[in-house]
C-alpha cells in the first residue's frame, strides 16, 4: 500500500486521486482553508492550504495536489507560516478586523454572546457569523498579531432590497465559494465574480436585483460563505441556539433533513443538516431555508380548543371539545360523516385518522386533500409491483440520461432540481417534456414544448419505440430516442402528468420507458401523501395498500375493529353528497381545503395549526401542533421512511395529531387507541405493510387544474405569512419566457435598427 | 449552437461576446441575455467574463474612439497627464461617451507602440509622440472633417 508522511506522521493511503488535503483531513492534520468546501471541488484560490512537498518546487496547495506515494508533507514549518501570514495580511487589508488582532477578544466574546445588532459590520462583535466564523478560525491557527498593513474599508452599501438575505460585500473576502456553489452545484448562476482587481466583487449581470438575476433563493451561498458577507435577514441576530435538532421538513415531498437552531423553546432558524444526511445533503430551497421559522411562530397558530354555542365560538378545555364531538358523531348516521385528512400529517396519525373513522365510527369516508397524484403513483406502482423502480436522489445525480416532465422542478422541488443539475453536469442528456422555467430550458439537450394533455401521447410513443415522436422534428426524435435507448435513466415528473388526456397510460409509459435499470422520481408536491395512502386514508384502500374489495383482507380488518367496512366517498364524492345535502359532519384536518360545496354540512370539525376560511363555520376547533412539534414517520419521494423529530414543544395548548385522534377514539369508546407515543402506533401498521399487497386497479379521474406555486400548509397560505416569500414568488412569472432562438446576424440586425443610426454596424468577418 | 455539449458551448463564450463588439461596438445588455440563451448559461456567467477583460465595453461608443496609452512607457512619458487633460476637455470619465454621442475615450495598457510613447489610437490609426497640443490639433481636424462631410452630404440633398 502506497504511503506518504505529513508533519512526521507515517500514514498508509489508496492511490485514488483524493488531494493531500483530504488525507490530512482524514487522519486529523489541520491544514487551514478558506475557499475549499465539502461540496464543491477544489480551486485553489485562497493559498492558506499551501504545504512544502519535498522534491517539488516551491510550495503547493494541499487541496489541489493529488497524493502519491512516497510523499513527505510538511505543514507548518517557518517559512510557509510567514508566507500564510502575509497572505492572510494582505487579505484583512479589505475585511474588517480589528477585533481579529484585539486583546480584549475572548473577554468581549465571553461576555457580549450577541452580536452587537449593527447595520454596518465594523469587526467580529457587530458581526452575525461571530460565532462561526472560519476566516477567524484561520487567524487564530496561523496566528496573527499584527495587521500590517493600513485597512481599507471597500464602502459598499449593504445589500438589503431583495428577499431573505442581507449582503454586505466589505467582508467578503472573494473566496468564491458562493459562485462556485450557485454555478456548479445548483446550475442557477445567479451571481458571478464581476471586473478584477480591486474591483473584484460578487455581482449580479448590471448589478440588476436577485430577482432579476435568476436566483432562487435557495441561501446555498449563505451556507458556503465562510464569513459574515451573506447572512439571512430574520434569523441573524439571535445568538448562539440552545439546541440545535434535526427533522424531516414537509413543505414538499423530498423528505429534506432540516437542523433547527432553538432558544427558548422556540425555532430561531432553519438550515439545511449536514452533507452526509439523505436525501438533500445539506441543502435546502427557499421554504426550507427560510421560511419555517415564521411559518410555525406565526402569532395567529390556532392555540386553544374552542366549541360554537349559540353562534359563538368559545374556548374550551380539551375534555370538553372531545365531550362535544363525540355528541355530533354519536347523533349522526356514520354514512353522513366524512374525513378529510392533509397530506402534511404523519404516517401514523394519518392510519389513526381511518382508524378513527372506519373502527369507532365505522365510515370508510376518509381522503385527503390533493391525493390525485399520489393516488396515480402509489396505486400504478403496487399494481405492477415496482415500488423498487422509484430511485433515491443520489441515484439521479449517476443517471445516465434524464427526463423530466410534468413540472418546473426547479421552482417547486430545488433539491430535486440540484441532483437533476449534477447528472447534467457531468454529461447526462436531459430531455425536457412541456413547458417549464427558463434553467431546465437552458439544462436540456432537447425541448418538447408540448401542452399537458399529449404528455400520456408522447410518453407511450418513447416507451413503445415508435417512429415518430408527436410534435418533434425527425432528427431529434432520433436523437431522442437514441439517448433513452442505453444507460440507467431517471424519469422526473410531477403532478401536472394529471392534465394529460390519460395519466393511468402517461403512468405505465413511464415505467416501461425506465425499463429494468432506470429509476423514476416522483415529485410529490406535498409532505407526506405516500405516507397517507399506506396507511388507508383512502376510501376504497386499507393499510398497506390493500383493496376495501379484497375480501380476505377485509374480513381480518373487519374481526379487528368490530366494524363492518365498505368503500366509502373519495373526497369530491364528499363534496357532492354535501351539496346534496347528503353529508351531516365533516373533519376537516387541512385548512387548504376548499369550502366551496360543503355550505350544506350541519357540523364541521377543524383540526389544523392554521386559522382558514373553516374556522368562521366550525362547530368544534382542536388547535394541532406544526410538523416541527410532531413526532413521527413521513414517507417522502424516494419512498424512504423519515423521521420526524420532536423539535419544540406544541404551541400554546395545542397538541400532536396523533395524540388528539388517539384521545378521541378512547373518548368515542373505542378499544383500539391506547398508544402512549407515535412509536406503538408505527408498530401496529407495519403488521399491515409488511408486504405491501396490490389491490385492484382504480380508475382515478383527473380533477386538477395547472396551478401556479403556491405552497400551502394546512391553511397556511406562505406567501400571505411571509412578506419575502411573496414578492419572490410574484416576481417569478418575469422569468417565464422562452429561449431566444435568433441567430447573430438577426440579433445584430435588430439591436442596430433599436439604437438607431449612431451603431456602426459591420458586416460578419 | 444546438448540436454542442455544454464545454463546447461554455468555450464560445468570449469568441461571441467578440463577435458582438465587433459588429454593434459594444456589448449591450440585451446581447448578454441573449447570449445567455444561446449558450445556455446564466446572464451573470456572460457578465463576468464580460467584465473581467477590459476589452470589452458596456457603453455604446462614440462616432470617434480614442484610446490613450497608460503603458509603462507612454506613463513614463506623460500619457497619464495626457489621459487627465483630454478627460477634462471631453468632459467625460475614461470608459464613457460625450452626450453628443462623438467621443468615447478609453484607457487602454500598451498598444504596443512603445517607441512612440506616449501614444494614442482615434479610430485605429496610432498616433505616437502625442502632446496636448497636438492631441487637440488631431481632434480639431476631425471636428472639420466631420462638418465638412456634414455639410456636403445636407446640399447634396
Amino acid at each position: 500500500m502506497p504511503s506518504l508522511t505529513i508533519d512526521g506522521k507515517q500514514i498508509q493511503f489508496k492511490e485514488d486521486g483524493r488531494t493531500i488535503l483530504d488525507i490530512a483531513r482524514e487522519e486529523g492534520i489541520y491544514i487551514p482553508t478558506l475557499c475549499d468546501h465539502p461540496d464543491l471541488p477544489p480551486h485553489g484560490g485562497c493559498r492558506m492550504c499551501l504545504v512544502e512537498v519535498e522534491g517539488m518546487k516551491g510550495f503547493v496547495t494541499a487541496c489541489t495536489t493529488p497524493a502519491k506515494d512516497n510523499m513527505i508533507v510538511d505543514t507548518t514549518n517557518d517559512d510557509l507560516m510567514k508566507l500564510k501570514r502575509n497572505i492572510l495580511q494582505l487579505l484583512l487589508i479589505e475585511h474588517p478586523s480589528a477585533c481579529v488582532v484585539c486583546a480584549e477578544w475572548n473577554t468581549c466574546n465571553e461576555y457580549r454572546s450577541q452580536p452587537f445588532k449593527s447595520g454596518l459590520i465594523t469587526g467580529c462583535s457587530t458581526c452575525p457569523s461571530k460565532a462561526s466564523c472560519e476566516l477567524r478560525d484561520v487567524v487564530e491557527y496561523v496566528g496573527l498579531d499584527d495587521l500590517g498593513f493600513v485597512p481599507r474599508y471597500k464602502e459598499m452599501p449593504v445589500e438589503k432590497d431583495d428577499p431573505f438575505f442581507d449582503r454586505d460585500y466589505n467582508i467578503c473576502i472573494l473566496c468564491a465559494r458562493c459562485v462556485r456553489v450557485c454555478d456548479e452545484i445548483r446550475g442557477t448562476g445567479a451571481i458571478s465574480f464581476a471586473k478584477r482587481g480591486h474591483e473584484t466583487r460578487v455581482d449580479t449581470a448590471f448589478g440588476n436585483s436577485h430577482l432579476d438575476s435568476g436566483c432562487w433563493f435557495c441561501g446555498a451561498c449563505i451556507d458556503v460563505c465562510p464569513t459574515g458577507a451573506l447572512s439571512p435577514r430574520m434569523m441573524k441576530w439571535h445568538g448562539t441556539p440552545d439546541e440545535t435538532v434535526v427533522t424531516t421538513c414537509m413543505l414538499c415531498g423530498t423528505g429534506c433533513q432540516i437542523e433547527f437552531d432553538v432558544k427558548w423553546d422556540r425555532i430561531m432558524a432553519s438550515h439545511p443538516g449536514s452533507e452526509n444526511s439523505e436525501p438533500n445533503r445539506g441543502h435546502a430551497c427557499v421554504l426550507g431555508r427560510f421560511c419555517i421559522p415564521s411559518l410555525m411562530n406565526a402569532p395567529d397558530r390556532l392555540k386553544i380548543p374552542t366549541v360554537r354555542r349559540d353562534g359563538v365560538s368559545i374556548p374550551v378545555s380539551w375534555d370538553e371539545a372531545y365531550e362535544r364531538i363525540a355528541e355530533i358523531l354519536n347523533e349522526t348516521t356514520p354514512g353522513r360523516i366524512g374525513f378529510v385528512g392533509a397530506p402534511h400529517l404523519t404516517t401514523e396519525a394519518a392510519y389513526l385518522l381511518q382508524k378513527l373513522a372506519r373502527s369507532a365510527i365505522g365510515t370508510s369516508n376518509v381522503d385527503f386533500r390533493g391525493s390525485g397524484f399520489a393516488s396515480l403513483v402509489v396505486r400504478t406502482l403496487a399494481d405492477t409491483d415496482s415500488f423498487a423502480k422509484v430511485g433515491s436522489l443520489r441515484d439521479l445525480e449517476k443517471a445516465d440520461w434524464i427526463i423530466a416532465v410534468g413540472g418546473d422542478f426547479v421552482k417547486t422541488h430545488q433539491v430535486v432540481a440540484k441532483s437533476c443539475y449534477q447528472a447534467v453536469a457531468r454529461g447526462a442528456p436531459l430531455i425536457l417534456i412541456g413547458e417549464a422555467g427558463v434553467n431546465l430550458k437552458r439544462w436540456a439537450t432537447e425541448h418538447i414544448p408540448l401542452k399537458a394533455k399529449a404528455f400520456s401521447t408522447i410518453l407511450s410513443q418513447l416507451a413503445v419505440g415508435e417512429e415518430k415522436l408527436k410534435g418533434v422534428k425527425k432528427q431529434h426524435a432520433e436523437h431522442i430516442k437514441s439517448v433513452v435507448s442505453k444507460g440507467e435513466g431517471a424519469i422526473i415528473f410531477g403532478s401536472d402528468i394529471l392534465l394529460a388526456n390519460n395519466p393511468g397510460e402517461a403512468m405505465t409509459a413511464l415505467l416501461r420507458l425506465a425499463g429494468d435499470k432506470g429509476r423514476i422520481y416522483p415529485a410529490f408536491d406535498q409532505g407526506n401523501e405516500v405516507g397517507a395512502m399506506i396507511a388507508g386514508l383512502q376510501p376504497d384502500l386499507l393499510p398497506g395498500l390493500t383493496s376495501v374489495g379484497a375480501s380476505s383482507v377485509r374480513s381480518k380488518f373487519e374481526a379487528l375493529w368490530g366494524k363492518e367496512i365498505k368503500a366509502g366517498l373519495s373526497l369530491e364524492q364528499m363534496r357532492m353528497a354535501a351539496s346534496k345535502g347528503e353529508l351531516d359532519v365533516l373533519y376537516v384536518i387541512d385548512g387548504s381545503l376548499l369550502a366551496k360545496g360543503f355550505k350544506k354540512v350541519k357540523h364541521v370539525i377543524y383540526q389544523s395549526p392554521f386559522p382558514s376560511e373553516w374556522v368562521n363555520r366550525a362547530s368544534v376547533i382542536l388547535p394541532a401542533a406544526g410538523f416541527v412539534e410532531d413526532s413521527g414517520t413521513v414517507v417522502n419521494m424516494e419512498m424512504k421512511q423519515l423521521k420526524l423529530k420532536q423539535v419544540t414543544q406544541p404551541i400554546g395548548k395545542s397538541k400532536q395529531d396523533w395524540l388528539i385522534l388517539t384521545e378521541l377514539g378512547r373518548r368515542l369508546g373505542s378499544e383500539g387507541f391506547k398508544y402512549k407515543s407515535p412509536k406503538k402506533v408505527a408498530k401496529e401498521l407495519r403488521e399491515f405493510t409488511k408486504e405491501l399487497d396490490s389491490g385492484a386497479i382504480v380508475e382515478i379521474e383527473s380533477i386538477r387544474k395547472a396551478a401556479d406555486w403556491n405552497p400551502v400548509y394546512r391553511g397556511a397560505i406562505l406567501a400571505e405569512r411571509i412578506r419575502d416569500l411573496k414578492t419572490f414568488i410574484d416576481a417569478l412569472p418575469e422569468r417565464e419566457r422562452p429561449l431566444s432562438t435568433e441567430s447573430m446576424d438577426d440579433f445584430v440586425k435588430r439591436l442596430s435598427e433599436q439604437e438607431g443610426a449612431n451603431t456602426q454596424v459591420k458586416e460578419a468577418a | 449552437m444546438q448540436d454542442l455539449s455544454r464545454a463546447d458551448l461554455a468555450e464560445q463564450v468570449i469568441p461571441s461576446l467578440q463577435e458582438i463588439q465587433e459588429r454593434l461596438g459594444y456589448i449591450p445588455r440585451e446581447a448578454i441575455i441573449w447570449l445567455a440563451d444561446k449558450l445556455h448559461l446564466s446572464e451573470q456567467e456572460i457578465y463576468g467574463v464580460a467584465s473581467f477583460y477590459n476589452n470589452f465595453r458596456f457603453t455604446l461608443p462614440g462616432k470617434h474612439h480614442l484610446r490613450i496609452c497608460l503603458g509603462t512607457a507612454c506613463h513614463v512619458q506623460g500619457g497619464d497627464r495626457l489621459l487627465a487633460a483630454t478627460s477634462e476637455k471631453l468632459g467625460i470619465k475614461p470608459g464613457d461617451t460625450t452626450p453628443d454621442k462623438r467621443y468615447s475615450l478609453e484607457r487602454v495598457a500598451c498598444v504596443g507602440c512603445c517607441a512612440l510613447a506616449p501614444a494614442v489610437v482615434l479610430d485605429d490609426v496610432v498616433h505616437g509622440r502625442t502632446t496636448q497640443r497636438s492631441l487637440k490639433r488631431l481632434l480639431d481636424s476631425v471636428d472639420r472633417e466631420d462638418r465638412k462631410a456634414k455639410k456636403s452630404e445636407g446640399g447634396s440633398q
